[in-house]
């Protein structure tokens, strides 16, 4: 297991690297030739003669190109991911509560999708063609075919704003001004865990929907699949309740697959959440990624970038990680 | 691009303008909106709260002679008071310019020298006084290259502003100050000083202050000059504004809310909904279509809604170094050939703007109505024009907007299908307003043409025509159509110069004589300004001088 997880954190340090070097290829030296210089494009469009000097003295632009790269991974290695000069403060401090804040709400989201999916999918799996698998497997197509950026307004619509109104799905069985959810805000965790939560509900079923009508259908299928084998009707035949054949042997062996199919769609969803975020008003990555593009800011659009990377190969890392950990074949095969 | 984060248009430099003396206050002519007053509150009492939405990257800078964004200088307006001021009223009378630190100007016979004298007992927000050595500061800084403010040119024809604005002088010898008086003193007339001297970036900072960009509000914090002072700015998140007890409401009470909140990042229509909602009192951005629609529709609503006339035109540029475009009679069939009606109608139709031919809106006392070119397609005089320009046909050119603001990329489409009957075949070229701005802005680009919305600095024709297609300046940054005919150098120089009544009527030719004689532009439509603000919001004033909600007025109703 020790030799697996330190291929793992080998395997991750590299893919980091390689992001680190196609980031900076990108921002500092394909930039190059598009017109102007990376220390004009850093310190923004109003920098002075002087000031887009200075840039360049401190990152070192003048330098071979191996040692520009040395220095910007050095400050990334210090945390350092440089300064927006539109927004005049450090990267840093825009980039962590823009992460917090996608983090919330893509974890909480990952475990709606679960706590949608898990239930129906086993049930389906477990009696398939039933009428409630049926039903299941009808709400997981229309799950699928729903855009979130249709979505999103609407559960904002009919469950933030109507309620307002006297109103919920459109009948007037509220009292005229009643708040159930705020229609767009946010709040952070440290200030106050409970209004972090109320602010996120919204967010979170919205973003949950389609993961977990995908869910659905993935988890069916690998319930139905392991229901079929040898080991389920030798524990059915040795008498165990289903609740039992479910909980103890189908969840441990779909447990491996579901985790990897978890690390990466949480990983997508880490650098996908732009139109919640936006409908919602929710300052996360996606956000500030496109806020950052809007007004031609490099330093924060770099930073998203290795950012957004760097947390889908931690989120792969951690999956390989718990893969082993759930399925021995994966550390015997590590350990060769 | 209008809708929020609407960048101004930058003005060319106006250099040699040829001489003459004062400016009256501006007239009026135009249509208003139908604003709401309640009545006037008490002087100083200033309680509640109220909170408004903002879209994300609606603030350019919190650097008081740095700001330029429309609703930055909505800010502006509330924590800053400048020499002279527009007056709080809705419509054109609220492009009237008032005593602000100093009283209306003292003009010398010639027009070149303007003196103001400061009101006893005008002080920033931490109860310093404001003195005239610290407004000559405030124009040192901001015609300095360091602070690059983006209007500093204006004032190019202050006697040694050149080298101080080029960096090679360290003094500004043409603004001398006494111990209560500031004088300005000018190379040649300029007919729209005034309204220069007004500009929010004129804003007042302390002698000392850092000639260093402060974009974070800092200064705003201890040193606002209006009814508000910034209490706090979290980029990307919130703004607060928190009364100013000391400023001086002698000449009339500004500020009757303890605080503004805006909150930074919430969509537009779903900034109308919390408005519906009672969870929120105003957005700084202009109404979504889908809204005006919606909300002009339900009567329970009417009186939440308020609508106003704009500086400002969107427009076509055609390129005079791009063939075929340097082609008169090409440039004309283009503006037979559009189909204006249908353009505007892609920026929300009727109720959110007005077809035009004219360069200068009808919000500006300069406005004076004619008719060139038709709001529908004369196809049959643009392809006889085609004809009679001995340019071969199909054309290919390209045509440039912006794609991150609804509608530009419609109105692209509509030219383009509008375009391929007389044989010109548009490719459009659509990125994000940033990208856009650097791209057409720049000469080397070679843009044949491109759609571009324009709100004047100030409300006069020299802040639209001037601005855009000085003629002696071809290569400047905002003449997208590289106009350089040097004939009209002495009419764009005439009208620059003078004064009240000939100024208007000179403004008006100017605007017909371009129009007719040269077709720098194809204009498209003059949008109009939408707000909605909730049940509560009193005191309702929209600003047609600095294009933005004017927050000194604004009242919780009882």
């Amino acid at each position: 297991m020790r030799r697996m997880i330190l291929r793992r954190l080998l395997g991750a340090a590299v893919q980091l690297f390689v992001v680190t070097i196609l980031a900076w290829l990108l921002f500092y030296v394909i930039a190059r030739f598009t017109g102007a210089s990376p220390a004009q494009r850093i310190a923004g469009k109003t920098a002075s003669a002087a000031q887009i000097a200075l840039v360049a003295k401190i990152l070192g632009l003048n330098k071979p190109y191996w040692q520009q790269y040395l220095i910007f991974l050095g400050h990334l290695l210090h945390g350092d991911f440089g300064y927006s000069y539109f927004q005049d403060r450090p990267v840093s401090s825009i980039l962590w509560p823009a992460t917090r804040a996608t983090t919330s709400l893509v974890l909480g989201a990952a475990v709606v999708w679960l706590a949608i999916a898990a239930p129906i999918g086993s049930y389906g799996g477990l009696r398939p063609r039933s009428v409630g698998d049926v039903a299941g497997r009808g709400l997981a197509i229309v799950g699928m075919s729903i855009p979130v950026f249709w979505l999103a307004p609407m559960i904002s619509y009919f469950f933030a704003f109507q309620p307002t109104q006297g109103r919920i799905l459109g009948l007037p069985i509220l009292p005229s001004g009643t708040t159930l959810f705020p229609i767009t805000g946010y709040t952070d965790f440290g200030q106050s865990p409970i209004q972090w939560a109320y602010h996120l509900i919204l967010p979170w079923i919205t973003l949950a929907i389609g993961f977990a009508a995908v869910y659905i259908r993935y988890i069916r299928t690998l319930t139905a699949e392991q229901l079929s084998e040898d080991y389920t009707r030798t524990a059915k035949a040795k008498g165990a309740s289903t609740r039992r054949i479910l909980l103890r042997h189908v969840g441990r062996n779909v447990a491996p697959t579901m985790t990897v199919l978890l690390g990466a769609d949480v990983a997508t969803a880490l650098s996908g959440v732009f139109f919640v975020e936006t409908v919602f008003a929710v300052p996360g990555l996606g956000w500030t990624g496109v806020y950052a593009i809007q007004n031609l800011d490099y330093p924060v659009i770099t930073g998203v970038v290795i950012v957004a990377a760097f947390i889908a190969v931690l989120a792969n890392t951690i999956v390989d990680l718990l893969h082993g950990v759930l399925d021995p074949r994966v550390r015997r095969l590590a350990a060769h | 691009m209008r809708n929020t984060a609407a960048r101004r248009s930058r003005k060319g430099v106006i250099l040699g303008f040829a001489a003459l003396l004062t400016l009256a206050a501006c007239g009026s002519s135009s249509s208003s909106g139908g604003s709401t007053t309640t009545a006037a509150p008490k002087a100083g009492v200033a309680t509640g709260t109220i909170t408004g939405a903002m879209a994300s990257g609606a603030i350019d800078t919190l650097d008081p002679n740095r700001w330029y964004f429309a609703v930055t200088w909505g800010l502006a307006n509330a924590l800053c008071t400048t020499l002279i001021r527009y007056a709080d009223e809705p419509g054109t009378p609220g492009t009237q310019l008032v005593p602000g630190l100093a009283d209306l100007p003292v003009i010398s016979s010639n027009g070149l020298e303007y003196t103001y004298t400061l009101r006893p007992g005008v002080r920033f927000s931490n109860g310093q006084a404001i003195t005239p050595a610290d407004i000559k500061y405030t124009w040192m800084r901001l015609m300095a290259p360091a602070i690059d403010t983006g209007t500093g040119f204006y004032f190019t024809n202050v006697i040694g502003a050149p080298a101080y604005l080029a960096g090679t002088s360290k003094t500004l010898p043409g603004i001398t100050t006494t111990a209560n008086s500031i004088t300005f003193h000018l190379t040649a007339a300029d007919g729209a000083f005034l309204y220069k001297t007004a500009l929010p970036t004129t804003c007042p900072v302390p002698t000392g202050t850092s000639m260093k960009q402060e974009n974070n509000g800092t200064i705003e914090q201890t040193y606002a000059s209006g009814a508000f002072k910034l209490q706090s700015y979290s980029p990307g998140r919130q703004i607060v504004l928190a009364f100013n007890k000391n400023y001086d409401q002698s000449l009339g009470a500004r500020g009757h809310v303890a605080k503004i909140v805006f909150n930074i990042g919430v969509e537009s229509t779903q900034a109308t909904l919390e408005i519906q909602a009672g969870q929120l009192d105003f957005n700084t951005s202009n109404l979504a279509t889908a809204d005006i629609l919606k909300i002009s529709g339900n009567p329970a609503l009417a009186s939440q809604v308020h609508t106003s006339a704009r500086p400002d035109i969107t427009y076509l540029f055609l390129n005079y170094e791009v063939a075929p475009l340097n082609n008169l009679d090409v440039r004309k069939a283009i503006n037979f050939a559009i189909n204006r009606t249908a353009i505007e109608a892609q920026w929300g139709g009727p109720l959110a703007g007005t077809p035009t031919d004219q360069i200068i809106p009808p919000a500006l006392s300069d406005y004076k109505q004619y008719s060139i070119y038709p709001n529908t397609p004369n196809l049959t005089e643009a392809k006889k024009l085609m004809a009679e320009s001995g340019v071969k046909t199909p054309i290919s050119l390209g045509i440039r907007t912006q794609n991150d603001a609804p509608g530009f990329v419609n109105m692209a489409d509509v030219i383009q299908s509008d375009l391929k009957p007389i044989g010109i075949n548009l490719t459009i070229e659509a990125t994000p307003n940033s990208v856009n701005s650097s791209f057409i802005s720049n000469p080397k680009s070679h843009t044949p043409m491109g759609i571009e919305p324009w709100s004047a600095d100030f409300p006069d024709g020299d802040a639209i025509i001037n601005t855009g297609l000085y003629p002696g300046t071809p290569d400047f940054a905002a003449n997208f159509s590289h106009f350089g005919v040097a004939s009209f150098v002495p009419e764009f120089n005439q009208a620059a110069a003078a004064l009240a009544a000939a100024r208007v009527s000179d403004y008006q030719q100017l605007d017909y004589n371009l129009m007719s004689k040269q077709a720098p532009y194809a204009p498209l439509f003059n949008p109009r300004w939408y707000d909605f603000v909730s049940a509560r919001l009193g005191g309702y004033v929209y600003s047609e001088a600095v294009d933005a909600i004017n927050y000194n007025t604004l009242t919780i109703k009882s």
